[in-house]
């Protein structure tokens, strides 16, 4: 193309853009070179972590002893390989009720008197419940461990389990679980926990409020009596405190705490959902369509978890994730979307969770699928896994500052026999992962056949109305367009009916 | 007569011992080398070496907060925070947060009555990465419209809404604010009034960065795992040539007025149940008493074993819900307790047991025992605190604002620990027996 301009007036134009830069230059402070761009790193850092000590004693009961002498509050871990698994069938939740019941009260001690105990020694004390165990957190100022030991030694060896105090509980079980019902989150994840273990013991996790009525004072005696023993636990302390000191207090308290002769099997291994399964709870509160996508990931080594851990970190880890770019920042269908990897012992569970526009709730459901499709399909790409990797390096120290993450690590590679080397050799293990052994993990997984959880308003009463088949509800409709089979649940988890 | 007597005659001893004679230092209460430098421009460093973990913290801590917003201008303060992180002149928009987040790292960021905080923890071998990120925003902040109308819109409007839906009793408490701290400098909210953030402007936020957020008026506090001959270079390099203020205006100096009378007031809102907002102006001079304030709030209200959760919720079983402490907004103090109460016809009981448990701590003695558990609970807290290259960056940034150098930090934790039940009940009396505020709030 020929300029038609004079010639003189694109001279000017240069001439002017030549001047105002060359003023810029003159009057604008030059800027030093080295703000330009940001620093190179140096060279990473060793990560020198101490140590687990162990002990066992007489009882049987085994102690885990990590020393941190800059840290001057003891984080004492009382692991009980039970969890809720190891309720009755017929009384799922009796595992969380007998944890919750362990601190009020003891045969010497009133439920006042143990709070005035714990807050002495500048202590917190918890309890949660898991598929396969519990574990108690008693944290307080390392000059009190003695006292610390004490208590938690009152707690097992006489633990009362009251009338009273089990009426207390039933009741402020119930509400604290009624109120949590109208939480979408929680309606979905308890649901999606029911769906994904089908069944299996581990599904009694997913038990609600109604159960804790019939929970009787020698239901719990029971289950305390099988379970709570010191050949089914472990003892894990964290901070200022060396092995010996703990194993002698320790010793002097719980020395008359007994083994079990026989002691709970092992639950059979879950196993992954080989087809795809909807369930969907129609929730008038929900405030956005939440989606819970996920299946059981067998796990044959150590290393597998960190496998997972990078696929986790490329999917759905972090906000720069593909997920969050995709679901969010591309296509604006979400207000968020992650995935995460829950482990167990010998599996896991990935597990995809998103809030989208109800509007687009198929289109959603069906990029996650898309996501994990091309994810698991082709290989990563390098940029990719190093990106992830860089994340996981980094935020493993940072986090292990945190008192309460450092301790769950350690719990974590007790409860879940990870080894030695998990622990020491984490940046070893995580530099090793690359695009080809993620691949191989991910080719014969079963994700792409999840459990996907849906919670939304989705009017299926048909408020305006009712006499409206379900089946005519057009997100029902878009949705059994799309997946078939919907199963239909109410917020407690039972199931109301089938749509095909 | 007696009992009166013996107090005027323990506050006489009291006062007249040198803050000095009560402060000793408790063994490995901060066990960490403590550096401090000042550059040329007045940019004052500290450094704190630990090498228990391969990371480091970085707080940078500028000495200006919501108390210079100017009248009209609510917000001001909280608008900078937000726009530190919308782009500087080698840092793009959000790049900040991403630049740390890739790393495995995380950041902080709040806005104060008298300071603004920045921090975040990496890997330590990017520690240069901080300073570079930090200085940058420092040295050559880009402030366009279109960024604060954004920040605005999407940031401080939408966080005020956000906090409203999120805590129904919250304009009660706005509404409280306003009543113990007289003036609209200290009462304003931090993130400001609806109306006067629309207002606020680009020239507004320039003014503002360029009077305050300058190295002569700011504290860097870099804590963890580096080598000092390193960082120093590294702080030296990408801060050393920011150019100093040299004029930066105090904070605003409104003469204390404490209220005349008791005073009492009723509001009726959308909240889930009744409730009750208690109050005290807690008279200069400050802050020497607010270590003797800090341990009475864990005795009222820590936990579940402190005296007004066991009173009015174990008890006399009138509330459902107690929360409170003391607020500091630089030179004043307040003490509020709020209370969620059960109905409406265990108000009167509720006020009273209100009253009669700060009247009991005004002019009896604590026990030892008790004083030993909120010590505990408070330790307990420090502790936690400093365990962690964060919390310990900030920790010794703010000690450094309160007392013009960090070594203070060593002798922070004994100015708690060695509070005697006397001390407590003197330094009460004089806080708590004054006028106080109460404000009902009726259910709508």
């Amino acid at each position: 193309m020929i300029d038609s301009r004079p010639v003189f007036s694109r001279i000017g134009r240069r001439a002017a853009a030549f001047v105002l830069l060359f003023l810029l230059s003159v009057f604008l402070p030059a800027q030093e070179r080295f703000r330009r761009q940001p620093p190179n790193p140096d060279p990473r850092h060793r990560l020198n972590l101490p140590r687990f000590l162990s002990h066992t004693l007489k009882n049987n009961l085994t102690i885990h002893v990590v020393p941190l002498e800059y840290d001057r509050r003891v984080t004492l871990k009382l692991i009980i390989y039970s969890g809720e698994s190891s309720s009755p069938e017929n009384l799922p939740g009796l595992a969380t009720f007998t944890a919750n019941l362990l601190d009020k009260g003891t045969l010497t001690l009133s439920v006042n008197a143990v709070e005035e105990a714990i807050a002495a020694i500048g202590g917190e004390w918890s309890a949660a419940v898991q598929p396969e165990r519990t574990i108690f957190t008693l944290s307080f100022l390392d000059e009190y461990l003695d006292r610390g030991v004490e208590i938690l030694s009152r707690f097992l060896l006489e633990p009362a389990f009251s009338q009273r105090e089990i009426v207390n509980l039933q009741r402020t079980l119930y509400y604290q679980m009624f109120n949590r019902r109208k939480d979408s989150e929680f309606i979905g994840k308890n649901l999606f926990h029911l769906l994904l273990f089908n069944g299996h013991p581990y599904s009694r996790i997913s038990f609600n409020e109604d159960i804790f009525k019939y929970i009787k004072q020698k239901d719990i005696q029971q289950f305390f009596e099988k379970n709570y023993r010191t050949n089914n636990a472990s003892l894990i302390l964290v901070g200022n405190i060396d092995l010996e000191t703990a194993s002698r207090h320790i010793s002097t308290h719980l020395n008359t705490w007994n083994p079990a002769a026989d002691l709970p099997a092992d639950d059979p291994l879950p196993r992954p959902l080989r087809r795809l399964r909807i369930g969907l709870v129609d929730d008038p509160q929900a405030d956005g369509a939440y989606i819970f996508l996920g299946n059981i990931i067998p796990l044959q080594s150590s290393l597998d978890i960190f496998h997972y851990a990078v696929f986790n970190m490329v999917l759905g880890g972090t906000l720069n994730s593909r997920l969050f770019m995709n679901l969010r920042e591309s296509k604006q269908y979400a207000y968020n979307a992650f995935s995460e990897v829950i482990f167990f012992k010998n599996f896991g569970i990935f597990l995809v969770t998103a809030k989208v526009k109800p509007a687009v709730l198929n289109q959603s459901i069906k990029e996650i699928l898309r996501e994990l499709d091309t994810a698991t399909k082709l290989k990563l790409p390098s940029n990719e896994i190093e990106q992830a990797k860089s994340y996981l390096i980094g935020q493993f120290p940072v986090r292990m500052e945190i008192q309460e993450e450092y301790t769950g690590r350690v719990t974590d590679v007790i409860s879940l026999n990870l080894g030695d080397s998990h622990w020491s050799q984490y940046f070893e293990s995580i530099t090793s992962v690359n695009a080809d052994n993620v691949f191989e993990q991910l080719k014969d997984s079963d994700l792409l056949s999840p459990v996907i959880v849906i919670v939304v308003n989705a009017d299926l009463e048909s408020r305006d109305n009712p006499l409206l088949d379900p089946k005519d509800n057009p997100l029902i409709n878009r949705l059994m367009a799309e997946f078939g089979e919907i199963e239909v649940y109410n917020e407690k988890g039972i199931l109301q009916y089938t749509l095909k | 007569m007696k009992r009166n007597i013996a107090l005027f005659i323990i506050c006489m001893i009291f006062q007249s011992l040198p803050l000095s004679a009560i402060q000793a230092p408790i063994a490995d209460s901060f066990p960490y080398p403590i550096t401090q430098i000042t550059l040329p421009n007045g940019l004052r460093v500290i450094l704190s070496e630990d090498y228990s973990l391969p990371t480091v913290s970085v707080t940078i801590m500028y000495h200006a907060g919501s108390l210079n917003d100017p009248g009209g201008k609510s917000g001001l303060a909280y608008l900078m925070e937000n726009l530190m992180f919308q782009g500087s002149r080698n840092v793009g928009r959000m790049q900040h947060i991403n630049f740390i987040s890739r790393i495995g790292g995380h950041f902080n960021a709040a806005t104060h009555a008298d300071r603004l905080v920045f921090q975040q923890t990496v890997p330590s071998n990017q520690l240069g990465l901080l300073l570079w990120l930090e200085s940058d925003r420092m040295s050559s902040l880009q402030i366009t419209r279109d960024k604060v109308e954004w920040v605005k819109r999407n940031l401080i409007l939408s966080t005020i809404q956000y906090k409203k839906d999120e805590d129904p009793f919250l304009s009660d408490s706005l509404s409280f604010d306003q009543l113990l701290f007289a003036d609209y400098t200290y009462n304003h909210p931090m993130s400001g009034l609806e109306p006067e953030v629309r207002q606020l402007t680009v020239a507004d936020v320039e003014d503002y960065y360029s009077t305050y957020i300058r190295p002569d008026n700011a504290v860097l506090s870099i804590c963890g795992h580096f080598e000092m001959e390193e960082a120093l270079e590294l702080v030296n390099r990408f801060f050393r040539t920011i150019p100093a203020s040299e004029n930066i205006p105090g904070f605003p100096d409104i003469p204390f007025s404490q209220t005349p009378e008791a005073m009492e007031f009723t509001q009726s809102s959308l909240v889930p149940s009744p409730a009750i907002f208690f109050g005290y102006r807690l008279p200069p001079p400050y802050p020497s008493e607010h270590y003797v304030l800090t341990l009475c709030e864990y005795l009222l209200l820590k936990g579940t074993t402190s005296r007004l959760h066991k009173r009015l919720i174990k008890r006399d079983r009138v509330a459902s819900q107690i929360t409170g402490g003391m607020e500091i907004r630089r030179d004043r103090a307040v003490f509020k307790i709020f209370a969620a109460i059960n109905n409406e016809l265990l108000r009167s009981r509720s006020r009273r047991a209100i009253v009669s448990e700060m009247s009991r701590l005004t002019t009896g003695l604590v026990s030892t025992e008790e004083l030993n558990k909120a010590k505990s609970l408070l330790k307990s807290d420090y502790m936690s605190r400093i365990h962690t290259t964060s919390g310990r960056s900030e920790f010794l940034a703010e000690i450094y604002l309160r007392h013009g150098t960090a070594e203070q930090a060593r002798l922070e934790l004994g100015n708690y620990m060695n509070i005697l039940p006397h001390r407590l009940m003197v330094t009460a009396n004089a806080a708590f027996s004054g006028f106080y505020i109460i404000m009902d709030v009726l259910t709508k």
